[in-house]
């Protein structure tokens, strides 16, 4: 999965040197075009996680500041996009957890235990975007976490584990609660 | 592990980033980062220094524009005095022989 993806990521610093070397310099208004780049896809990535405007607001403009402070420290080992993707998800996690929400939701859903054989038939469950976007809403905060990291950013299983701090085996049980729960939400409309 | 609803997803993923945050996030970031003091000074120094440098130039233009009018114009100043001046002068310079005053000198007959 995620191919597509990857294929942008690698053919990106081609397209982007310029403009990132030109913010190294100061110029301010390169910093204004390469906000305007990313600010849209970043707003988005953080609010899947933190799941509220005003705090996914708050998270890129402390990612956005941030990055463009350290650009010095940014060699080109990944591309931009991916570099400050990372600081705001790093930053969308911190806020989960200044708000003190459960970053591991393993515990609660195993009191209500989620049988794997009762796990949903993805074919038979009609896939619209709103209804996944509600749905994702819906979700307890570590799975959504785990879900959206998976899911919309493209992050392997490992990555996540490092991301969380936790083992792989619990992203993966994780994600694969979270996938149901999503698929079950989904069935019903995403409950509208 | 390539199940439908991470297709589907892949293949709407555009779909998904529909939400856009507020103008002020901008505002806010440009404010810490753009006019940082320390970076903004050598700018506006910078600046300082063209300016004066297109002021010198425009008033040295300026000043050649009024000296090459006033000593070398084509007999156009404006005022009449000069004008008829610079028309005697410039007889003058062309027939160095010819005077203005017929008097001191009769052509032979």
């Amino acid at each position: 999965m995620n191919v597509k993806t990857a294929d942008l990521e690698l053919t990106e610093p081609i397209l982007h040197d310029e403009l990132v070397e030109r913010c190294k310099q100061g110029d301010a208004r390169s910093f204004a075009a390469l906000y305007q780049k990313y600010a849209k896809a970043m707003y988005n990535t953080s609010l899947r996680i933190v799941n509220h405007t005003g705090d996914a607001e708050d998270v890129i403009q402390e990612a956005f500041t941030d990055a463009f402070r350290s650009l010095e420290d940014f060699h080109y080992k990944s591309t931009f996009g991916a570099w400050l993707k990372k600081i705001v998800i790093n930053k969308s996690i911190n806020q989960l957890r200044k708000r003190k929400m459960d970053l591991i939701d393993i515990e609660k859903t195993n009191i209500g235990h989620l049988p794997e054989e009762e796990s949903l038939d993805e074919r038979e469950i009609q896939m619209k975007v709103e209804d996944i976007k509600k749905a994702v809403k819906l979700l307890p905060n570590g799975y959504r976490t785990v879900l959206t990291l998976y899911l919309f950013e493209g992050y392997d299983q490992e990555e996540i584990a490092e991301i969380l701090n936790v083992t792989h085996a619990t992203v993966r049980t994780q994600y694969m609660r979270a996938k149901q729960k999503l698929l079950s939400y989904i069935k019903q409309g995403a409950l509208s | 592990m390539n199940s439908r609803l991470e297709q589907f997803i892949n293949d709407h993923r555009e779909e998904f980033d529909g939400e856009e945050p507020d103008n002020k996030v901008w505002e806010k970031i440009r404010k810490q980062v753009v006019p940082e003091k320390k970076k903004q000074a050598p700018l506006v120094r910078l600046y300082r220094v063209r300016w004066s440098a297109a002021a010198a130039v425009v008033l040295l233009m300026a000043g050649a524009a009024w000296y090459i009018n006033a000593h070398r114009g084509n007999g156009q100043s404006t005022d009449p005095v000069i004008a008829s001046k610079i028309r005697t002068l410039r007889r003058h310079r062309t027939h160095p022989t010819w005077q203005p005053s017929p008097p001191t000198r009769r052509p032979p007959v």
